[in-house]
This record gives C-alpha cells, structure tokens and sequence, in this order.
C-alpha cells in the first residue's frame, strides 16, 4: 500500500512536471493550441515511459484563474502489462492543471491549484508480481533521493470517472462508477493534510481468495476530513454512507441491501491494514450502534483482528435477528420465533478468517418478549429478561441468565442459570421457579399419564438440552428441587389414581442411588396431611398424614414396566376394595414393586380393622407384617395371582364372620404364609366361648387353588373348650365343586353339610372339654382329618357323664343327595339309659335295651347314605352293634311283666341279670338281634329275632331253665305273645349245636371281633 | 308238649328233607325286584342298590356271597369295619328268575336283566 501511494505521489508530482513543460511550451509558442498541442506530445516521453495520446493541449486562464493553466483534451495513457484486462491506464476527456511554477522552482513547493480529470476511465492493475500499469512516469535512476517538496493541493478534483483497480498480488479487485472526488490538502515533510470528499454511485470491492469478501453498494458518499502522517497514519473524522450494502464471504450473507452510515473519529494505519474507530455511530437501517474499538487486517494471511465495543438502541428482536448473518449464527434460529424488545451492550473481539469468527458478548435486556419453539407447545410470552451472551462462532455459545420471568398460558416461570451451546445443544442449567397449573403440560406427560390436574409451586434446579425438550425426553433431564402440589388430582394409566388437597414433593432425577434396585431414576419425598388413591380393580385407599419416601424407574420410558420402591408412614390408612373394608392404624414399611406382577411390602401398625362384606369383620391390636409378591396375571384367583409371602404377627385380633353370631377372636397369631406352605407358629383362637391354641403347617394351597393337588397339613389344636358346632358352621362347604353346590337339594330348605374338597388335613386334638350338638365331652383326644371330601374323626377318645367312648366317624359328601356318614363308636362302662339318652337311635336298634338298668359296654358300627336333608337311605343302611352288660337291673315294665306271665316267672323272682351279650345287626329296615343269653334269678332263657324301623317285631324267647320253651313275640304296637318251641334249645352248648346254630354262632363272633377290633384303651376320669 | 314236639320234629324234618340244591352258576347276573337291584359276580362278589333311594348302580353297596344247596348267604362288608350277613334261602333259581325268602318269612324275587 505505502508502494503504491508512493508511485500514485510519483505519478502526480510527473504529471505537474508535464504541466509545467506545457506552460513553458505555452509560452514559448505563445500559448498557440497547435503549438502546444505539438510541443506536449514532443515532451512527454521525456516524463512519460507509455505510449500516450493527446487530441488538444489549450492554455486556461478562465478555468484555473487567477493562475494560468493546461487543459488537455483527450488524454490517452496506454500501458500494457502482462495479465492486465485492457492496455488503457487512462483515457480523460479533459485533463486540467493550474499550477505555481515559481514556487515549484524557488521554493520547492508543488502549489496545485487546480487538478481535474473529467468524464474518463481509469484502470489501476497491479499483476501477481507485483508489476503496475500505472508506474509510467520516467523517473532518475537514484531512487534513494528523497522527495524534498513540499505539495499544496488547493483543489484535486474528478468527475463522472470510473474508475477500476486490480491487484492481483494483494488479491483485491475494487470498482468506483461515476466518480466525484474532490480532495484537498497539503503535504509536508511525509504528512498529509486535508479532506476527501468523494461520492460514486456504484461500488464494489471484492477480495480474490478463495472464500472472497465482497462489498458492494449503488450509493457510496464518504466525507474525511483529517490527516495522513507520514503517508501511512490516516486520522480524521469520517463520515461514510452506503445504499444497498451487501457483504458476503463466499456463499454466506453477513448484509443484504441494507443502507448504512457511519459517522466516526477514525485511525487508520495504511500500512498495517487497521482500522481504529472512535465514538462511532452506525446505523444499520433503522437500528442504531455506538461502536469503538479497532479491527486490522493481517496483510500476509488475510485475517481481521477485531476489538470492538458496541451499545445499541432498545431494537425490536425479530426485526434486528433477521440481520444477524446466517454464517454468524448458523440455524440456531430455525423453528424459533423470538420477539421483544432487546438492548446490547458487548464486545467483539478475535480474529475473522475462514476457520475463525470473533467472539460477540452482549449484555442483553428483552423486555415484553415472547418465544416459541416448533411443536414445542408451550409458547411463551410476557419474557423480561437480563442475560449475557457469548457468542463464540468457534466454540461454545453460552448464555448467562441472570433473570428471567416468563408467562406460557396461565403459568409463570421464572429462572436464572446459563444457557451453553446456544447455537448448538443448547445446553440449560436452570434454577427454575414455577406458579404452575399441570393440567396445562398434558401434552409434555407421558401417555401413561392420564390425568394430571393441579396447582403447582415449583422450586427447581434443571439441566437439560434443546433436543430434550423438543423430543419431550424428559427423563433425560436432571431435575432436583421442590414442588408444592394443590388440589392434586393424578390419574396413571387410567386405573392408578391419586388425590390430595396438598402435597408437598421433593423430587431428584436421574439418581445413582440403587435402594430397590429397579432401575432407579427418580427420587420422590412426598408429605401429605391427606392422599387419597385407588386402582382399577383393586379398591381406593385413603391417607393421613402420609409420608412416603420412594424411588421410581424411568416413567417416560414407554417400554419398561412401571417399578417403584417406597419407605411409607402414615398416621391412618384407610383401604376399601368391593369386598373388603379396612383401617390401618399407624401403617409404617417398605413396598417395592418390580414390577405389576412382583410386590413386596413390609409393614408395622398399630392395629388394623377389616371388613370382608359378606364374610367377615376383623380387627386387631399390634400388627406386624413382612409381605412380598409376585404377580401372575394366569392366577385363577387372588391367592394364586398374588402369590403373597407373608410373615405376619398379631395381637389381639377380632374377626367376626357373618355366618357366626359370636366373634373369632385372635388373641395371637405368629403365621410365616406363602402359597406353598403356611406355618402356623402360633394361634390363639376364641370363637365364643371356644379357644384353641393352634399349631403346625398348612402346605399346598398353591397347587389346591389350582386343582393340582389336596390342600394337606397338620395341625395341632389344643383346646380347654372347644364348640365344634360352631367350627362346623365355619367350614361348611369350603371349597366344594360348584357342580355340588349347585345341585337341588331333596328338600327346599336342606343345605347339607359339605365337606372341603382337596383337602387332606389332620387336626390333632387335646381338648379337655367340648360340645357336639348337645352333648358335653372331655378329654377329646385324637385326630380329626379332612381328607379330598371326606370328614374323619379317627379313634377320638372323649368322656362324657354317660361313658368313656371312643370315636371313629367318618363323612362323605360325592353328591348332595348322597351323603355317606359312617360310625364306630365304641362306648365303654355306659350307663343304658343315659345311652339311650344320648343317642335315642340305640332304642330303635334294641328296643329291649330299655328294659335294662346298669353300666354296660357298648360297640356299635353303622353306616348309611343320607338324603341332602339327611334323612336315611333305608336300603343303604348298614350296621352292627355289640352290647355287654353285668348285674344289670330288669326294669319292671309292661314288657317284662307279660314276658314273666307267660313264662310264669315267679313272683319273688329277683329282676337281676348277672351277664348279657348281644350282637345285633341292621340291614336296611331289617334289625336282627342274634341269639344271646339272658339269666334272671333261676330262670335261663335266649332271645333273638327281628325287628323292622316300622316297629313291627318278630322275636323267640327260648326258656330253657327251669323247663324248655318257646316264646315268639309278634305284633306292632300291640304285641302277641305266643308260646311255641324253644327255638335255641342247644344254642350254648357246642357239643349239640345243628348247623344253623354254628353258623349263627360264627357270625355273632364275626360281628363281635370286627366292632371289638377298634378299640383302644381309654382313660379313665379319677 | 307231645304236640309242640311232633309239630316242632315236622317242621325240622320239612327243612332237612325239602332243601333244595341250586346250581350256583345260574346266580351270576343283574337281577332285578322293582327298585332293588342285585349283582352277582361268578367270583363271589357282588352289589347291590336300590333306585328308589336315589342311587345308581356306580354307587351300588357291595357284598360277598355262598350258596350252598339252597341257603344264599351274603356278607355285606361295613366301610367302618363291621360285618352284616344275610341268610336267605332260594327257592328258584333259573335263568329269568331268582326268588328267595329269609327266616323270617321275607320273600323277593327277582328277574334276570341283560
């Protein structure tokens, strides 16, 4: 540059040369055209090293007056230079020059007082060598002379000249069209003083690299006026105007079209290429910028250093963005839509290259913006906001909020934290306070969500990027802070509901922590005074004071299962499902979910309260219980689909069944539950005045619920009381087939008793006293087992006033109108009549037994199917009955009294008998009394024969001491006594028995051994 | 006296001198007396059941049974362990009809099903 304006200063001080020799010529020719016009071209190649052309030299006096002056007409300078685009380096219509030769002469000073150019071209070119086409003035071979004038350029001047430059070497190429320059000024001692007023009306200067800087504008108007220190330190004020300014690098638009102005104190260093700029004011449209600073191009590489400041005028936002060059700010504002009011305060500073951008911060003030996001639904608006920005085209743009309030619908935010990579990711690190209705961000819940209404204080630090909001990938986010809900009502996967008129919610997500390990993401404190939720299918709860502590997985993740874990403490809970009722008093513990189908829940209360509707109503005192589940959705019922593993501990519980009139009581229970087994550690149970302690194992009930096996265990049950009817009414039909159930009953109003099916259960019993129907036993020992609908109470030995029995019975129930009950009951030193009164049966079976007072041993088996109303099946009825008496009293009644008549029994015969053994048995209607014998006093006789159910009798007294006879007593109510053979005459004695009786004999010994083959040794009351 | 036993010699020696014999292979089948059904098996086991009770022959009651010239004896085995035996006497026996009566005057017959 400073080469140039040196051969540019070479140039115009050879053009006053030729100014001069043509004034000489002027006077010498007297000052005629012709003259002139031949004495300059003979001259000028003493000056001139190029061809040139003059049409007319003329002297001035008019134009340059006071002082004499050339004018000369068609000026032609030709100077080819390799690469150049034209061989014309000017070519002027008129040239003019006034110049004071006496100064030039005496006092070395170049006084010009007139220099115009008009209507031409000038083509400036400078090849990659950094050869010119414009060095064209002859100049002395010492080049190390210095330049000892001093120039005075009263008026320099052009107009309508264009003017075109190219320098290859320095890779710039600028054109002036319609050029108006008038300059003025003077030069002393390698300084510069003066203005430039020039004015085009088209520029445009490009850079030839290969990404190239074009400026360009229709109308360009720059006004200076200052100084030029030592040819290379331009300083002055400069007022610069351009219409239409476009700047591009390459592809990229920094301006389009836009008419700038600047108005500055400016400092430029030719020679280092810098710009400095002082209070300068620039107005880019309607938008105005104070900007000062400098910025300086490194003449090798082509790099700007920039160091500017910059304040602008409150702009409107979307206005102002549309000038910010895409190249600055790349797509960063693709599917934004800002707007406001915005006022910069801010720097620039770096290096402007290919691969550099420099960095731009700005204080910003937004005041009344708004702001959207494409199908990010929440627009914003009502945006007050101070922020800083550093926007670094080389790395991160980052934004710092030092506060901001927004408005989106009828919520309100506010925020402050930093915003980095904002042109990138966007990366947000917020502390965000929030007025919140939630109703309004259904669209940003997961579908999961169903419902979400509330109001919401939300005290929350954020991080979080561009992508993850508009990808609504919330869960990406870290989020930790506070929330206060009001008026709460949730709804998840439209069964889960929650509602509270506040809850207060500490939330943390994502977490690291890994308590329940269930892919833990989220963090949740939640403390309500009151909650309330339910679960389709499941029931509703209700909370107070309710705290919960607990660890979600991902919710917005729709391919996983929803997992919690949660510590919960309530004051009170209370549950209700369509069956069930309860209240929980002080519920504390853990549930973890792993998933829907795998629960697990440890809990401590105080006491709960329980209703089952149309079962039972249950309390009770300290409740502990530990509970896992897994859920299996194929379970045929909630056991099997909950498969609960309980361990449960209770005191003082209550249970009140509604086919009960008297409560359960639990006074306690220590039970370990799973499917799979139920161990019973401890029971204490109370049924009215019943109570049993209850121990042992239940196992199976996973395969009986699903009909892959019986229901087994063993149970031990030790009683001081115990009502059996009562226990009876509890299980009656427990788990029978639905087939059976079902089926009619002979009578309208008989509903047998059924016994559980796929059950097999034994219960061994010590219990000092019970009841059974009416009857007071003790000493109950044995066992009592139920076995895949069988009822068995085998071997019981119990006590009652009337004897020491023995038990075996058994119950059966294939159908409802086919119920099988069987006894052996071995009844051991009985008092007849209460026998009799015990069981009223044993008069229909030996209606003779009523003559008979004593103790004696009885045996007896039957067996039988029973109607549903269970009346008999005469025609299944079996049974076999042995009876054994000593000293036993013959009643006096009318019976006796008509046998003793007939017989002729003595009067003063004693109605004592010393033995009696009898075998009776019972087929269908049919009871057969097998021959026994029967001594009173000297009377010997055998009794046998039949009666039927109907009453109707056909017996044989066979006397045979002190005489042989017969005796058959027939008839109904109204007996005939009919004397006859002694039908058993040899019946005793082996020696003379006939075949019938041997048989006969061999049977009573059969039926005696079978119903003698059960007993077992009783033990007697002290 | 002397009449009671000359009656009581007539009647023991009826019984001695009209017992039949019956083949017992003609007792095996399903015999049935209106409501009452019996079941002889040729290897001495049988059942019984009787329809006016509500109860088919699946939940028949089951015996043992001899014959032995004319007395038919059954043995009816109690599920509770004791034993209940029945002692009849036939008095026909072919193959269409089976008729037997007890001690006691009580009398059934029976005709053969297929």
């Amino acid at each position: 540059m400073k080469k140039g304006l040196k051969i540019t200063l070479i140039s115009l001080l050879s053009l006053l040369g030729l100014f001069l020799l043509t004034v000489c010529f002027v006077l010498w020719s007297v000052f005629s055209p012709a003259r002139l016009t031949k004495l300059v071209n003979q001259e000028a190649p003493k000056f001139l090293n190029c061809n040139f052309h003059i049409d007319k030299a003329d002297l001035t006096l008019f134009k340059t007056f006071p002082h004499v002056g050339i004018d000369l007409h068609g000026l032609l300078l030709l100077n080819p230079v390799y690469g150049a685009p034209t061989d014309t380096l000017l070519h002027v219509k008129h040239c003019t020059a006034s110049l004071n030769i006496r100064e030039l002469l005496n006092d070395k000073h170049i006084a010009i007082r007139d220099f115009h150019l008009q209507e031409g071209n000038a083509n400036l070119f400078t090849n990659p060598v950094g050869q010119t086409n414009y060095n064209v003035f002859k100049t002395t071979s010492d080049t190390t002379s210095e330049f000892v004038y001093t120039v005075d350029l009263e008026k320099v001047q052009a107009d309508d000249v264009n003017l075109s430059y190219i320098d290859l070497a320095s890779k710039v190429r600028a054109n002036l069209h319609d050029l108006d320059l008038l300059v003025k000024g003077s030069f002393e001692q390698h300084d510069v003083q003066g203005s430039v007023n020039l004015n085009s009306q088209a520029f445009d200067v490009v850079t030839l690299d290969e990404k190239p800087l074009l400026a360009k504008c229709d109308q360009l108007a720059l006004d200076f006026t200052g100084d030029l220190l030592q040819l290379d330190s331009l300083l002055g004020t400069l007022h610069l105007k351009a219409g239409n300014l476009t700047l591009h690098s390459g592809e990229d638009a920094y301006l389009d079209s836009a008419d700038v102005a600047l108005a500055s104190d400016i400092r430029l260093g030719l020679s280092r290429q810098a710009l400095g700029l002082k209070d300068a004011q620039l107005a880019l449209a309607d938008y105005k910028l104070s900007l000062e600073g400098e910025a300086q191009r490194d003449t090798a590489t082509g790099d700007i250093r920039m160091d500017l400041r910059y304040k602008t005028e409150t702009w409107p936002l979307k206005e102002a963005l549309a000038f910010i060059p895409e190249a600055l700010i790349g797509n960063a504002l693709d599917g934004l839509d800002l707007d406001g009011r915005i006022g910069l305060t801010g720097t620039v500073t770096g290096h402007y290259n290919e691969q550099e951008k420099p960095l731009i911060t700005s204080d910003v003030t937004l005041d009344d913006g708004t702001f959207a996001v494409k199908d990010f639904p929440f627009p914003f608006d009502h945006i007050n906001s101070q922020f800083h920005v550093d926007l670094d085209p080389n790395n991160l743009t980052n934004v710092t909020i030092k506060e901001l309030s927004a408005y989106t619908g009828r919520n309100h935010i506010t925020a402050q934290g930093t915003v980095k990579d904002l042109l990138g990711k966007m990366l947000f690190d917020l502390a965000l306070k929030g007025d919140l209705q939630m109703q309004d961000f259904k669209k940003l819940l997961p579908e999961s969500i169903t419902r979400f209404n509330a109001n919401a204080k939300a005290d929350l630090k954020a991080s979080f990027d561009q992508s993850q909001i508009s990808s609504k990938a919330f869960d990406k986010m870290n989020v930790k802070g506070h929330i206060l809900f009001t008026n709460l009502d949730f709804l998840y996967d439209d069964s889960l509901a929650l509602k509270s008129p506040s809850l207060d919610l500490d939330l943390d997500f994502p977490v690291k922590e890994r308590p329940y390990r269930i892919g833990e993401w989220a963090h949740l404190i939640a403390k309500a005074p009151h909650l309330t939720g339910s679960k389709t299918g499941l029931g509703d709860v209700t909370a107070a004071d309710a705290h919960l502590d607990a660890y979600v997985n991902n919710l917005f993740d729709s391919t996983l299962t929803f997992k919690m874990g949660t510590t919960y403490q309530f004051a009170t809970v209370e549950a209700q499902t369509d069956t069930v009722e309860a209240t929980l008093q002080h519920p504390s513990g853990t549930f973890v979910m792993q998933n829907s189908e795998q629960l697990s829940l440890k809990y401590a209360g105080d006491a709960l309260v329980a209703t089952v509707k149309g079962t039972l109503a249950a309390r009770t005192g300290k409740l502990n219980l530990t509970a896992a589940s897994h859920y299996n959705t194929k379970g045929k019922n909630a056991l099997l689909r909950w498969n609960p593993d309980v361990k449960l501990k209770l005191a003082q519980g209550n249970v009140i069944f509604d086919k009960l009139d008297e409560p359960l009581g639990i006074p306690s229970l220590d039970v370990d539950f799973t499917p799979a087994r139920c161990h019973i550690k401890e029971g204490r149970i109370k049924l009215d005045e019943s109570e049993c302690r209850v121990s042992g194992e239940i196992r199976n009930m996973d395969k009986y619920f699903d009909n892959r096996g019986l229901l087994s265990g063993t149970l031990e049950l030790t009683s001081d009381y115990l009502d059996i009817n009562h226990i009876m009414n509890l299980v009656n039909g427990l788990g029978a087939p639905d087939s059976l159930l079902a089926e009619k009953s002979e009578s309208s109003e008989a509903d047998p008793f059924i016994v559980p099916h796929g059950i097999d259960i034994r219960v061994n019993t010590s219990i000092k006293k019970a009841l059974y129907e009416d009857a007071e036993i003790r000493n109950v020992g044995g066992h009592v087992a139920i076995k895949d609908g069988i009822l068995v109470l085998d071997q019981m030995g119990l006590t009652s006033d009337a004897a020491r029995m023995q038990l075996t019975a058994l119950y059966r129930t294939p159908r409802k109108n086919h119920l099988f009950v069987g006894l052996d009951f071995h009844l051991l030193d009985i008092k007849i009549d209460k026998l009799i009164a015990m069981i009223p049966e044993v008069d229909t079976i030996l209606p003779m037994l009523k003559s008979f007072a004593g103790n004696a041993e009885f045996h007896f088996a039957v067996e039988t199917y029973l109607k549903s109303n269970y009346d008999l099946k005469y025609s299944t009825l079996r049974g076999a009955a042995a009876i054994n008496g000593h000293d036993l009293v013959v009643l006096d009644n009318e019976t006796y009294q008509n046998i003793a008549k007939k017989l002729r029994f003595s009067k003063k015969t004693e109605n004592k008998i010393d033995s009696l053994s009898a075998e009776i048995t019972i087929f269908k209607n049919e009871i057969d009394v097998y021959p026994f014998a029967v001594s009173i006093d000297k009377y010997q006789a055998i009794l046998s024969g039949r009666h039927n159910l109907d009453m109707t009798y056909n017996y044989n007294v066979s006397l045979l001491k002190p005489i042989r006879l017969g005796l058959d007593i027939i008839g109904t109510d109204k007996l005939k006594y009919k004397l006859g053979k002694a039908k058993y005459a040899d019946f005793f004695k082996p020696e003379r028995q006939n075949v019938v009786e041997k048989n006969v004999m061999q049977l009573k010994q059969q039926i005696n051994q079978a119903l003698r083959s059960n007993v077992r040794e009783q033990p007697v009351e002290p | 006296m002397l009449i009671c036993l000359a009656a009581g010699l007539c009647m023991s020696s009826c019984d001695l001198f009209n017992k039949k014999k019956f083949d017992e292979a003609m007792l095996p089948g399903h015999w049935q007396s209106g409501t009452l059904h019996e079941y002889y098996d040729a290897n001495g086991t049988g059942y019984t059941w009787d329809t006016s009770d509500d109860v088919g022959p699946e939940e028949a009651q089951p015996f043992t049974w001899t014959l032995n010239n004319a007395t038919l004896t059954q043995n009816h085995q109690m599920e509770m362990g004791g034993i209940v035996p029945k002692t009849y006497t036939l008095t026909t026996l072919n193959t269409n009809t089976l008729a037997y009566h007890d001690d006691y005057g009580k009398s059934y017959t029976f005709t053969k099903q297929p």
